[in-house]
């Protein structure tokens, strides 16, 4: 092996992209369960991404006119850029408020936050109709009055900022150090900025939805909607975290600092505390929601019968379940209910953009098989990507070679 | 075993409403021998009619409607219509059917039979409107010609309703709109005459 | 609706005065958003309309639209409550009259060219506008395809060409606007309606007209005009001889234009953009102020 190193040309190749395997001994590494049902998975959507480009998004058969967003909406956009939040909720509590055992985290948040928003672009450059156009509500045309226009802008100024944020760690994998301490000059105002734009988008995800309060159920509609969005951002951004730290440590048990491991039952419950008061005030706001609307007859319905399952099995349970669990110092229970609430916060965007979304029509449709497999596949993606990265770039642990500022 | 049963009392009961509703569209067709309408084009002539059936003081008479035609083969003679369209039923025009009293005393010489309306049209045939015809059935000029005077010549109805629409003077119909909602609200209102385009309008082969 | 980025900017400057002073949300109901008061506009008389179909064949002529299927006669269509898609811009619809059963009821549906269409305010790239004349109108060349303006009506209408890979566009009616319109002409719909029963015009004439006819009839009309005052008015009106409930006429949508509904929130997003950063670093000022004392502290202390 030390042999291959020195052989000067190719080692960037080998160490890097190999991490210093043959490239023999690699391909052997890949072969996986889970990397050969993503092969398997990404081989069947590729040719429905390109029958779409052939024949048109009706191909996918999902959207119509009266439902124009189907599930690469409703989930890759939406949800994933919920669950994405987990980078401005961990930034903002390191850098803004200083909870600096949080900072293990950090990259790693980022980096997910990077690759969620990532796969959102993905998913909108087959879902768009014309995707080329893309960058014009940036440079080109303006509709100023739309909420559209917001996110779009949020959302694109926010991926760089996450790739800016980030960046540290690529250059510190490619070890070009100058340029690496010249950005990061720049973090504190990149995370501030971060901040901003994610807060602002969040809630403007909501927002996309302020102007259909026909079509959307009154019980999820509400004037509210971008606050609803913004706090049940957070709460998804902390359970992605916890999440990803189980993943980790199940995963890449080489990648991990001594530090992360040693600290993270401990930083598990505190994040468990946090999510609990998000989860809480969450709550509160929905019902409030409710009162605002005076739709509190409309619970008597079926669908306020799963407006009730929504906030009281995706909500105020995990809220609960997440104080016993901080009370106990149960790590695992904090785990396993982060996975509720996460599973809750994707259950609320599909509602909003899917399930309850004209609600009053006679005819309506749901997603189908092809679009959720595309939908699923991005996601693998994203995983692999993800994955990919760690392996590779310092995220989980510190680079030997740089101490991390404050 | 269940099934086949459950299959053939379905149908007999099919069968069995087919079969009464037929019935009682004869019996309907008894009832009212006035309102009758038939199409002399294609020959679907009642066999016989009963008339006078509310009088007191004589039995109904029957009138053997289908030998007379047979003899005469000319609708004319008694229907005064034009072979074209529907037979209306006497009662339109004439309010004691039996004893031949019309309604106006008016008289129809003067007037124009037909017009032929709308010659221009490339998707629809000329109209041709028995003119004649509806003043016997309707008898009253003004109910169409809001204008008439029987001292005057009928102004012609384009003479006010423009032929092109014009979008700063809403008040007044169209030519187009004026002809139509004229025809087709009486058509309506009487329940009798063609109120569907295409019974009007044939179609260009 | 005439929002265009100067008065965006101004609009913006004024947030930011009344975010401080304190009222927020009804900053941009001072401008004056009454339109163009010579809009044109259309009004349907619905006891009028007998379902004959020519304006869905008229409008698909004008439109350059692949032509009916099946002929005009064929009455199988009405079977099914139809929406506008994008091979016809407007469609006829038949109900049932529940006064009098034999004569049905026809609604046409198309674009109600609203005076502030929620789409032209939630399309990001400006695609469409809402022109003097009274027309919302469709720029397929900024288009990108995001269909969020078919979210935003609140009638359902803009249609999208699902089967089109690569110049997918937004269907709707434009008033003719382009092929009729700009040359003085009056839409094809309501040149061709054998009855008039669509009547083109000055929308405030029509209000006018529709008023009296309902006055002068009014056991035959419904005492309402859908559209007059519905989401802040539109330009394609209704009068009815039957409940519009019952002919699918949405009647809970209010009179407030949709475009109010996110004004708020937009005007609330400069702020936070220039608050927000502000306040975040002020709070890391804090933070670090108080972290660095108290391990001065704790060294002294030690």
């Amino acid at each position: 092996m030390n042999e291959v190193n020195n052989k000067g040309a190719k080692s960037f190749l080998i160490e890097k992209l190999f991490m210093g395997m043959s490239l023999r001994e690699y391909v052997k590494t890949l072969i996986t369960p889970f990397n050969i049902a993503a092969g398997i998975l990404i081989l069947i959507a590729i040719p429905l991404v390109l029958i779409r480009y052939i024949k048109g998004i009706g191909s996918l058969g999902d959207a119509s006119n009266d439902t124009p967003w189907s599930s690469l909406i409703g989930f890759n956009v939406l949800s994933v850029e919920a669950l994405a939040a987990g980078g401005y909720t961990i930034c903002s509590a390191v850098y803004i408020f200083r909870m600096k055992r949080y900072y293990p985290f950090v990259r790693a948040a980022i980096l997910s936050a990077f690759i969620g928003y990532f796969t959102v672009v993905v998913a909108l450059l087959i879902d768009l109709g014309r995707p080329w156009r893309l960058p014009y509500p940036m440079f080109y045309s303006f509709g100023v009055t739309s909420v559209m226009f917001l996110v779009g802008w949020l959302v694109s100024l926010y991926l760089l900022t996450q790739f800016l944020e980030f960046s540290p760690a690529i250059l510190e994998w490619l070890n070009m150090k100058r340029l690496r301490n010249w950005v990061e000059k720049f973090a504190i105002g990149l995370t501030i900025m971060g901040i901003t734009l994610a807060v602002l988008h969040q809630s403007a995800l909501g927002g996309l939805f302020l102007i259909a309060p026909g079509k959307l159920h009154p019980l999820w509609y509400s004037p509210f909607l971008p606050v609803f969005f913004f706090i049940s951002s957070i709460a998804s951004g902390i359970s992605m975290v916890i999440l990803m730290s189980i993943l980790s440590i199940r995963f890449f048990k080489d990648k991990i600092d001594y530090n992360f491991k040693e600290h993270l039952g401990e930083l598990t419950i505190s994040l468990g505390k946090a999510a609990s008061v998000v989860l809480f005030t969450y709550f509160g706001l929905k019902i409030i929601g409710i009162a605002h609307g005076h739709n509190w007859n409309l619970l008597n319905t079926p669908y306020g019968y799963w407006f009730l399952v929504e906030i009281f099995v995706f909500v105020l349970l995990p809220c609960f379940l997440f104080l016993f669990g901080v009370r106990k110092k149960s790590v695992s229970l904090i785990r396993f209910t982060s996975i509720i609430t996460i599973i809750g916060i994707i259950i609320n965007r599909i509602n909003v953009t899917i399930i309850t979304f004209n609600w009053n029509l006679d005819e309506r449709n749901y997603p189908g098989w092809k679009e959720l497999l595309i939908s699923v596949t991005i996601i693998v993606t994203a995983v692999l990507a993800f994955r990919w990265i760690v392996n590779r770039m310092p995220v989980l642990k510190e680079h030997p070679d740089y101490k991390r500022i404050d | 075993m269940k099934i086949i049963q459950g299959i053939i009392i379905f149908i007999f009961a099919i069968f069995i409403l087919a079969v009464s509703l037929v019935g009682e569209d004869e019996k309907n067709n008894e009832a009212n021998p006035l309102a009758t309408k038939t199409n002399t084009q294609n020959g679907e002539k009642p066999e016989g009619l009963i008339f006078n059936k509310g009088s007191e003081l004589t039995e109904p008479v029957g009138y053997p409607h289908k030998i007379h035609f047979d003899i005469m083969e000319d609708c004319k003679l008694c229907h005064r219509i034009s072979p074209e369209i529907e037979t209306p039923s006497c009662d339109i025009c004439h309010e004691d059917p039996y004893f031949n009293v019309p309604k106006t005393t008016v008289q129809p010489q003067k007037m124009t039979e037909y017009f032929i309306f709308n010659k221009d049209s490339k998707i629809f045939d000329p109209v041709t409107f028995p003119h004649l015809i509806h003043f016997e059935i309707i008898g009253d000029c003004k109910t169409c010609h809001h204008h008439h005077d029987p001292e005057h010549v009928t102004p012609a109805c384009i003479t006010c309703h423009d032929a092109t629409l014009d979008y700063e003077n809403i008040e007044k119909p169209g030519l187009k709109g004026a002809f139509h909602r004229k025809c087709m609200g009486c058509h309506k209102e009487y329940d009798i005459g063609p109120v569907v385009c295409v019974d009007c309008h044939k179609k260009i082969e | 609706m005439k929002i265009d980025r100067r008065d965006f900017l101004k609009s913006l400057s004024a947030i930011g005065v009344s975010g401080i002073i304190g009222s927020s949300e009804k900053v941009f109901a001072s401008e004056d958003l009454s339109g163009y008061p010579d809009r044109l506009g259309m009004l349907t008389d619905l006891i009028l309309c007998n379902g004959c179909r020519l304006c869905e064949k008229a409008c698909k002529e004008a439109h350059n639209l692949p032509p009916h299927k099946k002929p005009l006669e064929d009455e199988s269509v009405f079977e099914k409550i139809r929406r506008p898609d994008d091979k016809f811009l407007t469609v006829v619809n038949r109900y049932t009259n529940t006064d009098n059963e034999e004569e049905p009821v026809y609604r046409k549906v198309q674009c109600n060219h609203c005076d502030e269409p929620s789409c032209v305010s939630a399309c990001l790239v400006g695609a469409l506008k809402k022109t003097p004349e009274g027309a919302v109108i469709y720029n397929e060349d900024v288009c990108i395809g995001c269909r969020y303006c078919m979210i935003a009506c609140p009638f359902y209408i803009p249609a999208y060409e699902f089967d089109d890979p690569l110049s997918p566009a937004i269907k709707k009616c434009d008033f003719c606007y382009d092929v009729r319109i700009k040359k003085g002409g009056i839409p094809a719909c309501a040149e061709i309606c054998p009855v008039e029963a669509i009547t083109f015009g000055k929308r405030s004439q029509l209000i006018e007209f529709a008023t009296e006819r309902i006055r002068k009839n009014p056991e035959k009309y419904i005492d309402h005009i859908y559209g007059e005052h519905e989401v802040g008015g539109t330009s394609w009106m209704y009068i009815s001889g039957v409940p519009f409930e019952q002919l699918g006429f949405d009647m809970n949508l209010g009179i407030k234009p949709s475009p109010e509904l996110t004004r708020g929130f937009l005007s609330a997003v400069p702020l936070v953009m220039i608050i927000g950063p502000a306040l975040l670093a002020g709070i890391r000022a804090f933070t670090k102020n108080r972290e660095q004392n108290s391990e001065k502290s704790e060294q002294k202390e030690s």
